[in-house]
């Protein structure tokens, strides 16, 4: 069995002498040409790398938006923590809660 | 008969028939090596294309550091590399999507090769050598496919591939080793 596998293996090995050249297509020099004059460019491929930037920048857009929409909802506890804040400081040194009376 | 100097600056001239020259004379190195590590005939003509359209856009920028025709080498086995890096990328979103047809079988796995330069009596034989060639590591297969298919020395493999000579030694060794090993296991399931 051993013997059999190696001379089949020798075989499958040797098998690669027997390869002659092939040709192409005779006529893909005017391809050749016509995409030259034509002026058309490779096209782009899209590796790997590529895949890793849009998904960067997904990520990033995203970010930018949970916080954009983060910190614009938590405006409106912050406009009422302020407005508590100077409410307190109106009580402490006027002794007069409506603070709006005093800026105008 | 114009040297490489006089082909080159022919072509930078605009000369057509001087890139034809250029073309008759390396079309079968460009197409031969590029079917041997792609092992598929359409996908062999589209490299090529993109080799002699690299060559034409960039011929002003060859220094004469290395001769034409390892320079032309390097674009050949640079675009394959290249189209095997997208084929793999293909292949992993093709498992990340699950792309499986009614089968279970993998929409992107690569179909079954046969030499066109092989001879009749050869055919199977070599069609498993190219199975077991395309499961070597790239760098091996490029070494072996240069040594064994394109006959070249020892010395400009590894100017092709920008190495030392003993690392190309290396290189067609374990691929060698490689082969066997992956022809042991075919044959021992066969």
């Amino acid at each position: 069995m051993g013997t059999l596998n190696n001379k089949l293996i020798d075989e499958t090995v040797n098998s690669i002498h027997s390869i002659q050249r092939a040709e192409m297509s005779p006529f893909l020099f005017n391809k050749i040409i016509n995409r030259i004059k034509a002026g058309i460019p490779e096209p782009i491929y899209y590796t790997g790398a590529w895949f890793l930037r849009i998904a960067v920048t997904g990520v990033v857009i995203i970010s930018l938006n949970a916080i954009t929409i983060w910190s614009v909802t938590k405006q409106p506890q912050k406009q009422v923590n302020e407005q508590m804040e100077l409410h307190k400081i109106a009580q402490e040194y006027f002794g007069n809660d409506n603070v709006t009376s005093y800026f105008y | 008969m114009l040297n490489d100097r006089e082909l080159i600056k022919a072509i930078l001239g605009g000369n057509e028939a001087a890139f034809k020259t250029l073309y008759t004379i390396y079309k079968d190195m460009v197409y031969n090596t590029a079917l041997s590590i792609l092992q598929q005939q359409i996908e062999a003509e589209d490299i090529s294309q993109d080799v002699f359209i690299e060559i034409h856009k960039s011929i002003g920028k060859f220094r004469h550091n290395s001769s034409l025709k390892t320079w032309i080498y390097r674009i050949t086995i640079t675009k394959c590399y290249d189209y095997l890096k997208r084929q793999k990328t293909k292949k992993r979103f093709a498992q990340l999507t699950s792309l499986f047809n009614s089968e279970n079988k993998l929409v992107y796995d690569k179909p079954h090769f046969e030499h066109p330069g092989v001879t009749l009596e050869n055919k199977e034989h070599a069609s498993v050598l190219f199975l077991a060639i395309s499961k070597l590591p790239i760098k091996q297969q490029t070494a072996f496919t240069l040594s064994k298919i394109e006959h070249l020395s020892y010395k400009e493999i590894a100017e092709i591939m920008n190495t030392t000579t003993s690392s190309v030694e290396s290189l067609i060794f374990r691929a060698t080793r490689n082969l066997r090993v992956t022809l042991s296991e075919y044959y021992k399931n066969e």
